[in-house]
C-alpha cells in the first residue's frame, strides 16, 4: 500500500458524522417530499402535518433495529450478516429482495422527476433522454464511491433548508382557518395518515447497509437520531405550510402541492421562485437516485460476491435502468401496483430488520463466547 | 579522487561538465622554495571573479611564504590558514565535486592531493526581488520569489526561524539537473503525505524541469481533470502561510513560483489580502469571489434557458426590452454566447503575451470596436452582451490564474447542456461538477470536503483568537 491509499484509507473511505446524517436525511428528504400530503390528506385532512410527525415511528423502530444490530456486530453490514446468519441461499434471497427494492425505489425517483422537469420546466424533453442523463450522471457519482455520494449529500441538505426556508413567507398570507379546527380527523384518522407517512421516510433502511462506514463509531445513536429529527423538522414543516397556505381541499386536487407554496414567493427579476426552485430540487433528487444508485451497488456488489468493482458495476446496470425508466408505466400501469409495492417493502424491511437484530441478539453472544 | 594528478583530474572534471563549457581553469603555484602546482576551476558566469581574484587566488599567490611539500591535511590546512572566507569545504568525492562546480561552487585542485578543496563564491547576474505582478496586494508584503533559489530559501528562512523548518534538495532533470527544495515543518507536517512526494519527486524521470507547471502535472494523480491540483503562488508570505498549515513547499531552481502540497479547492478562492483586511470586510469579498464562481458558470446559461426555454418566467417588464434588442438577430441565443464567449477568449489570450502599448490597442478593438459593431450589425442582442461582459468581469474576481482559466472554460459545457436540456442541464451539470471536485484528492487528502470546525476561514474568515 503506498502512502497515498494509506491517507485515504484513514480519511477517505468513512464517513464523517455530518457525512453519516446527511446520507440519511439524503435518501428521506427527495423527490416525494414536495408531495408529501398527497397521500397523507385523505386521512387526516388538515390535521395532516401531525400524521408527518407520526409517521416518524418507522424510522425511529429502523433505527432501533439498526442499533441493535450495530452494537453486535459494527463491522458488517445486513447484506453480510444475512448470509452469515441464513446460509447462502436464504441471505442471498433476503438480500436478492432488497437489491429489486432499491431498484424499485430508483424507477420511482427517476419516473417522479422526470414527470416533474416535463411538467414544469422542459416538457421538450423526451423522457429517454432525461433518464438518460440524469442516470448517467447518478452512476457516475455512485460509482465513484459512498463518500463522494456523501459529499454531494452534504451540499444537498444545506440546500434543501436553504429551499424550504422562503416558504416561510407564506405564513403572511396563509389563512388559520385551514388548519382549524385541529383534531378534527380524530385518532383513528392521524394514525392512518401517519402510516401513509411511513413511505415518505423510506430510505431510512440505508443505514442497515451504511452504518460499518460511520468513523466515529459511537456517535452511531446521536447522528442517526440528528438525520430524523432533521427529516422529521422538513416533513412536519411542508405539511403544515401546505395546507395553512393551500387548505386541505387544494391539496387534495395538486400532485405537488408544495410547489404552490413556493409560488408566493417573489423574486424581483424572475416571474416566481419556481425556476429557481426546480433548479434546486433537481440537484436534490440526482442526490437522491445516486444515493439508490448506491445502494444497488452495494447490494450488487454483494451478489457478484466482490468480483467486479463499483464503476463497471454502476455503468453495466445503467441501460438497464433508462429501459426500464421509459417503461415504467407499462411495468407498473397504476398507483395500486405502486402502493402495494411499497407497502410490501415497508412491511418486509420492518421483518428483515427485527429478524435480524433477534439473530443477531441470540446468535452473536454464543459467538463471542466461543471467541 | 581516484587520481592525484592535477592534469588527470582536471580533464576528468572536463569531460564531465562538457569540453565545450565555459569552465575556467586557471593554473598557479602555491608556496616557496618547492611550489605546488594548483589550478582553480568554476563555471564562468556562476561565480563572482571578484571574489575569487581577492579571496582566494591573491592570498594563495602572494601570501604563501612556506615550502608545503609533504604538509599533512594540506586541503584543511590551506582553507584554515590562508582563504579568508567562511564557506570552505574539503572534498574527496570527484562526482560530488562535478556537481558542485555545475552549482557554481569554486574547486582548488593542488597536484598530489585526492581531495578539492570547495568554495562558495557564487554570484553571476540574477534577477532582484521585486513584487509580484499576477499577486499583488494593498498591505502586503512587497517582495516575490525570484528565479534564484538560494534567495528564496533565504526569503523564506527570514521569515520562519523555526528549528524545525527543514528544506530538502533533490535534483531533477536528467540534463538540466535543477534543484528542487522542499521545504516543511517537521513537527506539523503530515509524514506520508512527505514521503509519498519524496517518492514522486525522485520517480520523475526527465531530461530537464522546464517548469514547476510540468513539475506539478509529473507528481499529481488525477491528470484529466480541469481543476488545478496544486497551489501555486509568486509570493514568499503566502508560502510561509502554508507551512504554518503543516503544508509542503516546493520550489524549483529557476522558477519565481512555489507549488504548495496537498492543497484544497477553497485554497484557491483565498488571498492574502483576507488575512491583512477586517473580518467583515475579507468575509464579503471571500463570499463575493465564491459568487462570482457561480456568476461565471451559471449566468450565461441561466439566461440560455430563459430566453430559449422559460420566456413565462421572464418578468413582462423584462420581456419587452429582452424581445425588442432581439429583433433582427439571425444567431440563436447559444451561438451569440458561445461566439462572444469566443471572443473574449481571443482577447485574453491575445492579451496574456502581448506588450502593454500593444495591448491597449488590443483592449480598444477588442472592447469598444467589435463590441459596438456587434451589436450595430445584428449579430448579437445588447442583453446577450451584457450577460457575457457580466461573466468575463466575474472571472477576474477568483485570486487564482489557474482556477480562473478552469472555471472559465467550464462555463462551455454548462451551457452546452443547458442549451441541450434547459433547466435539467444546469442542474447535471452542477451536479456532475460537485461529484467530480467531491471524488478528487490531493495527496490523499479530499479536494473538496466541508468540516464544520473549519468553516470558520472558508467562505469567510472569523475573528483571530476566536
Amino acid at each position: 500500500m503506498n502512502n497515498r491509499e494509506k491517507i485515504l484509507k484513514e480519511n477517505d473511505y468513512n464517513l464523517t458524522s455530518s457525512q453519516y446524517t446527511a446520507v440519511v436525511f439524503g435518501t428521506m428528504v427527495g423527490v416525494s417530499t414536495i408531495s408529501i400530503t398527497k397521500g397523507i390528506v385523505r386521512y387526516a385532512h388538515q390535521d395532516l402535518w401531525i400524521s408527518t410527525a407520526v409517521g416518524a415511528i418507522f424510522p425511529i423502530y429502523i433505527f432501533i433495529l439498526t442499533m441493535v444490530i450495530f452494537k453486535k456486530s459494527p463491522g458488517e453490514n445486513i447484506l453480510t450478516l444475512n448470509r452469515k446468519y441464513f446460509g447462502k441461499f436464504a441471505g442471498g434471497l433476503l438480500n436478492l429482495i432488497l437489491l429489486v427494492y432499491f431498484l424499485i425505489t430508483l424507477l420511482i425517483i427517476g419516473n417522479t422527476y422526470i414527470d416533474m422537469i416535463t411538467t414544469f420546466s422542459a416538457g421538450f424533453l423526451s423522457p429517454f433522454k432525461v433518464a438518460l442523463a440524469v442516470f448517467a450522471v447518478s452512476a457516475y457519482a455512485a460509482s465513484n464511491g459512498l463518500r463522494v455520494v456523501a459529499k454531494v449529500s452534504q451540499i444537498a441538505l444545506y440546500l434543501t433548508f436553504l429551499l424550504i426556508l422562503p416558504s416561510i413567507m407564506a405564513l403572511k398570507e396563509a389563512k388559520i382557518i385551514n388548519i382549524y379546527p385541529v383534531f378534527e380527523s380524530g385518532f383513528s384518522g392521524i394514525v392512518n395518515g401517519g402510516i401513509e407517512a411511513f413511505k415518505q421516510y423510506l430510505g431510512i433502511e440505508i443505514i442497515f447497509i451504511i452504518y460499518p462506514y460511520l468513523k466515529q463509531k459511537d456517535k452511531m445513536a446521536k447522528v442517526t437520531v440528528n438525520a430524523i429529527l432533521l427529516t422529521t423538522l422538513v416533513h412536519v414543516w411542508i405539511g403544515f405550510i401546505s395546507v395553512y397556505y393551500l387548505g386541505s381541499d387544494v391539496i387534495l386536487k395538486s400532485d405537488w402541492s408544495f410547489l404552490l407554496v413556493t409560488e408566493s414567493v417573489t423574486i424581483s427579476l424572475i416571474n416566481n421562485f419556481r425556476y429557481i426552485f426546480i433548479l434546486v430540487w433537481s440537484l436534490i433528487i440526482l442526490k437522491s437516485i445516486s444515493l439508490y444508485y448506491s445502494a444497488l451497488l452495494f447490494c450488487l456488489k454483494d451478489f457478484t460476491s466482490n468480483k467486479f468493482q463499483y464503476k463497471i458495476l454502476a455503468f453495466v446496470v445503467l441501460p438497464l435502468l433508462v429501459l426500464l425508466c421509459i417503461e415504467f408505466e407499462n411495468i407498473f400501469p397504476t398507483e395500486e401496483i405502486l402502493n402495494f409495492i411499497t407497502i410490501s417493502y415497508e412491511i418486509y424491511l420492518i421483518f428483515l430488520g427485527t429478524l435480524m437484530a433477534i439473530t443477531v441478539s441470540i446468535k452473536s453472544p454464543k459467538e463471542q463466547r466461543k471467541n | 579522487m581516484d587520481s592525484n594528478s592535477l592534469e588527470q583530474n582536471i580533464n576528468l572534471i572536463r569531460n564531465n561538465i562538457g569540453t565545450k563549457n565555459y569552465l575556467t581553469v586557471k593554473e598557479f603555484y602555491i608556496g616557496k622554495e618547492q611550489p605546488l602546482d594548483a589550478a582553480i576551476v568554476f563555471i564562468s558566469g556562476l561565480v563572482n571573479k571578484e571574489i575569487i581574484d581577492r579571496d582566494v587566488l591573491a592570498p594563495l599567490m602572494y601570501k604563501v611564504n612556506e615550502n608545503l611539500t609533504g604538509k599533512a591535511n594540506l586541503a584543511d590546512y590551506l582553507s584554515k590558514t590562508y582563504i579568508p572566507m567562511s564557506n570552505t569545504d574539503v572534498i574527496e568525492k570527484m562526482d560530488d565535486i562535478i556537481t558542485m562546480i555545475k552549482r557554481g561552487k569554486t574547486a582548488i585542485l593542488i597536484n598530489g592531493m585526492t581531495e578539492a578543496i570547495l568554495i562558495d563564491a557564487a554570484g553571476g547576474e540574477a534577477r532582484s526581488i521585486i513584487e509580484p505582478e499576477n499577486e499583488t496586494t494593498v498591505k502586503g508584503a512587497r517582495d516575490g520569489f525570484t528565479e534564484k533559489l538560494e534567495t528564496n530559501i533565504s526569503t523564506i528562512k527570514r521569515r520562519i526561524k523555526d528549528k524545525d523548518l527543514m528544506i530538502e534538495t533533490f535534483t531533477l532533470g536528467r540534463r538540466t539537473q535543477s534543484e528542487v527544495a522542499v521545504f516543511y515543518i517537521d513537527s506539523i507536517v503530515d509524514k506520508n503525505i512527505l514521503n509519498e512526494l519524496r517518492k514522486r519527486i525522485k520517480a520523475v524521470d526527465i531530461d530537464g524541469a522546464i517548469s514547476l507547471g510540468m513539475l506539478q502535472q509529473y507528481i499529481e494523480d488525477y491528470t484529466y481533470t480541469v481543476f488545478p491540483q496544486s497551489f501555486t503562488t509568486e509570493r514568499p508570505d503566502r508560502a510561509v502561510a502554508e507551512l504554518l498549515e503543516g503544508r509542503i513547499i516546493v520550489i524549483i531552481e529557476g522558477y519565481p513560483v512555489a507549488m504548495s502540497i496537498p492543497s484544497l479547492f477553497i485554497q484557491f478562492f483565498q488571498a492574502v489580502e483576507d488575512y491583512n483586511q477586517r473580518t467583515v470586510v475579507a468575509s464579503f469579498s471571500r463570499i463575493l469571489r465564491v459568487f462570482a464562481a457561480f456568476i461565471v458558470l451559471t449566468l450565461p446559461s441561466i439566461y440560455l434557458t430563459l430566453i430559449k426555454y422559460n420566456v413565462e418566467l421572464i418578468p413582462i417588464k423584462f420581456v419587452t426590452p429582452i424581445v425588442q434588442s432581439r429583433v433582427g438577430i439571425a444567431l440563436t441565443p447559444f451561438m451569440e454566447i458561445v461566439l462572444m464567449s469566443i471572443i473574449v477568449e481571443f482577447l485574453r489570450e491575445g492579451g496574456l503575451r502581448l506588450p502593454s502599448k500593444i495591448a491597449q490597442t488590443l483592449s480598444l478593438v477588442g472592447g469598444i470596436i467589435i463590441g459596438d459593431t456587434a451589436i450595430k450589425s445584428k449579430i448579437v442582442s445588447p442583453a446577450t452582451l451584457l450577460i457575457v461582459g457580466v461573466t468575463v468581469v466575474a472571472t477576474f474576481l477568483i485570486p487564482n490564474y489557474d482556477m480562473s482559466l478552469c472555471i472559465r472554460i467550464l462555463q462551455f459545457p454548462v451551457l452546452i447542456l443547458a442549451n441541450m436540456m434547459g433547466i435539467l442541464g444546469i442542474a447535471i451539470a452542477w451536479f456532475l461538477i460537485l461529484a467530480h471536485l467531491s471524488s478528487l484528492d490531493s495527496f490523499g487528502v479530499p479536494y473538496f470536503e466541508f468540516h464544520l470546525s473549519d468553516l470558520k476561514d472558508t467562505f469567510i474568515r472569523l475573528l483571530y483568537g476566536k
